[in-house]
């Protein structure tokens, strides 16, 4: 009888010993790190943009025109913000640039367009950062589920606070951490003000001195993604930590009429360049979508960036929905980052 | 003997004081006008605002405007001192700092002008008068517009609500009109109802010349008599047309526009409006996040209200009727007045919260 029962329950054993194993396959690995920072090694960033109203095209074509930019050096990591309608366009993206680079070193958001030293891109866009060299490394950490989805500021935001401020604490807490951390990116489903709350958790593990920077993923409805490792994720967060032996400046401004948000991003850039006493090698821009609304022509921007910067440092600009980085709000309690909107944030990196 | 001078020099001072304190206390009321322009993106997300005073004096004016924003909202600067030259509109920038939305989207302002001694009080209710972006299907079902914020403005005791939204490719619009009876499109019919709308780049301006370019795109969607008609809509002008046209009492059967979706509906004592308008036939409007356009709309309900403006309800001057603003078309009728102009500010924005 014993014997009997025991042999009856081997299948129900297998089978659940099948799923637990499926389960296991399944598991997102919610961490990444690359190959650590060798001093004095090379340190190689590069920016290449597509449009194509093929979404997997795009995507295709931008990570091949990546491959190219990068030359001999294998990128370990990739920034990918993408602007194009729906989760199916979406996906075709990720395919398409996956079909040309490792899944697992592309992360990214939705955003509202890019730019970069060859223009701006609107609609049915892909851009792409390569980050590479034995001189840089990167760690990378999700946070899934942040519990935020349908919650608003007027009517929920004890909880949104609540659930932010965990949240950027447990996704910042994920990350590998190295002495020569150098710069926090931060791309999250958080617009503005509630990035302010998932800023303060991250600051909790990380600092308030720790220069972080980064955007919020579009939020026009069916498009508030994230993407880490090639896949892609609502109500998430996600880190990128860049480390090695260089420097960061940082600088915030904002404003809401053309002219001024002409003015202010060349004032922006100005001030972060002047910042950075070591020779610039990269320049990310994390810029507010309802600033572009603002623009009368979106090119007179990037032409005053360009007049700051010169035409040949690599730009990676995006347009969010929520910008991380130096406010330009008087009576702003001193750190060196706050979650904000209506700024475009410029951080120059220089060795 | 000297007590009747001294009295008659009070008399005198009292009566040229009393005079003077009389044309100061109505002096800014004469010659001052203010609007607040409604928020083109939802409160909370920090907008800047504008005030718009107008010197209607021979001579310039220099006056404080002081905005008071619902309770507990914040905002900078607290008030602006300006001088306007005669006939100059100025337009005054405040940042809301700090802000709730309601579900109303209805917000009280109180303004309060100051010249010297003279003051005078404005009160106007502002809306968010912006549409978000999501695709609705146009299918008249109308669920899907629960994200859309609605603007609501009552004529003559009937309710219309118009709600919008935007994507890469569409402008959408959803148009709830009280009245007692719906009046379809069909050829020589006395009577249509419609709602005909205009869009614009928010710098473009209605000019009062004939020969002068409309600047604007309008539309007009009616319901089609007939069991299997499809209900229409008609492309009326754009911005390359000479505003001469607008003057035409033109017949709507070749200018039907069979790139847009229509589908009106009665429902109770409500007509519905949905539709869909590509971008693609209006090239000078940009979609993106943040963008401000000029939009307005007006209700035909001939049996009714007659007509319905939303540039009245947005408190337009009575300076900004023009006859060049919206198209004739027949069988509609103009009331006396002309129509208020069509290129009011509205807002493309990404979502309402």
């Amino acid at each position: 009888m014993f014997k009997r029962t025991g042999l009856s329950n081997i299948p129900a054993v297998l089978s659940f010993m099948i799923c637990v194993l499926l389960l296991a396959g399944c598991s997102v690995n919610e961490t990444y790190v690359s190959s650590g920072a060798q001093e004095g090694s090379s340190i190689v960033t590069r920016v290449a943009s597509s449009q194509n109203i093929d979404p997997f095209e795009a995507g295709k074509q931008a990570g091949e025109a990546l491959r190219e930019e990068m030359g001999q050096v294998q990128p370990h990591t990739i920034i990918l913000t993408e602007c194009f309608e729906d989760e199916a366009q979406k996906k075709q993206v990720l395919k398409g640039v996956c079909s040309v680079l490792p899944k697992d070193i592309v992360f990214g958001f939705s955003t509202y367009g890019s730019f970069a030293q060859q223009g701006c891109l609107d609609l049915d866009s892909v851009s792409l950062l390569g980050i590479g060299g034995r001189g840089i490394a990167t760690a990378a950490a999700l946070k899934r589920d942040l519990g935020i989805a349908g919650l608003t500021m007027e009517e929920n935001e004890d909880e949104l606070s609540r659930r932010l401020r965990a949240g950027g604490s447990e996704l910042t807490a994920k990350l590998a951490r190295r002495p020569d951390d150098r710069l926090l990116v931060i791309m999250a489903d958080a617009h503005s003000p509630k990035n302010q709350f998932l800023l303060e958790g991250a600051q909790k593990e990380i600092g308030r001195d720790f220069p972080i920077t980064g955007g919020s993923a579009n939020k026009n409805a069916g498009q508030t993604f994230v993407y880490f490792q090639g896949r892609m994720y609502c109500d998430s967060a996600i880190a990128l930590l860049l480390s090695g032996d260089f420097d960061v400046s940082m600088s915030g401004r904002q404003a809401q009429e053309n002219a001024k948000v002409i003015s202010s991003a060349a004032e922006s850039a100005a001030e972060a360049l002047n910042g950075m006493k070591l020779k610039p090698f990269s320049v990310l821009a994390f810029n507010c979508a309802g600033r572009k609304g603002k623009l009368d022509n979106i090119s007179e921007e990037l032409t005053a960036i360009q007049s700051v910067i010169g035409k040949q440092i690599p730009l990676f600009g995006a347009y969010c929905a929520g910008e991380i980085g130096p406010a330009d709000i008087a009576g702003t309690e001193k750190t060196v980052s706050s979650g904000v909107g209506w700024h475009v944030m410029f951080t120059v990196l220089g060795r | 003997m000297l007590y009747r001078p001294v009295q008659l020099v009070l008399l005198i001072v009292l009566i040229v004081s009393g005079l003077c304190f009389a044309s100061n206390g109505t002096g800014l009321k004469n010659h001052i006008l203010v609007r607040v322009e409604n928020f083109t993106v939802p409160p909370a997300t920090g907008p800047l605002t504008h005030i718009l005073v107008r010197n209607l004096h021979d001579r310039p004016y220099t006056v404080t405007v002081q905005p008071k924003f619902p309770a507990g909202w914040q905002w900078a600067p607290e008030n602006r001192t300006v001088t306007i030259e005669p006939n100059q509109v100025k337009r005054l920038p405040f940042t809301i700092e700090k802000a709730a939305g309601v579900k109303s989207n209805s917000y009280p302002i109180e303004i309060t002008v100051f010249s010297g001694s003279d003051k005078m009080v404005y009160s106007q209710n502002i809306v968010c008068v912006s549409a978000p972006y999501f695709k609705p299907e146009i299918d008249g079902n109308f669920k899907d517009w629960s994200n859309a914020i609605p603007v609501t403005f009552t004529t003559a005791g009937k309710k219309t609500i118009v709600n919008t939204y935007w994507s890469k490719r569409y402008f959408y619009l959803y148009v709830q009109v009280e009245e007692d009876k719906l009046y379809s499109y069909k050829k020589k019919a006395a009577l249509i109802d419609g709602v005909q709308f205009a869009l614009a780049s928010r710098n473009a301006v209605t000019a009062s010349a004939a020969e002068a370019k409309a600047e604007r795109y309008e539309f007009l969607i009616v319901d089609s008599a007939g069991f299997f008609a499809k209900d229409k809509c008609f492309y009326l002008i754009n911005p390359d047309t000479a505003l001469s046209v607008t003057q035409q009492r033109r017949s709507l059967e070749k200018l039907e526009l069979k790139e847009a979706q229509v589908v009106v509906k009665r429902q109770g004592r409500t007509t519905h409006y949905e539709c869909a308008i590509p971008f693609d036939v209006m090239p000078a409007i940009k979609p993106d996040v943040g963008r401000e356009i000029a939009f307005s709309v007006l209700v035909h309900d001939p049996d009714g209200t007659g007509i319905r403006d939303w540039g009245k309800a947005a408190g337009l001057w009575p300076e900004q009727r023009n006859w060049f603003a919206w198209c004739s078309w027949e069988p509609m009728k103009w009331s006396t007045d002309p129509p208020y102009d069509s290129k009011l500010e509205w807002g493309l924005c990404s979502s309402k919260h």
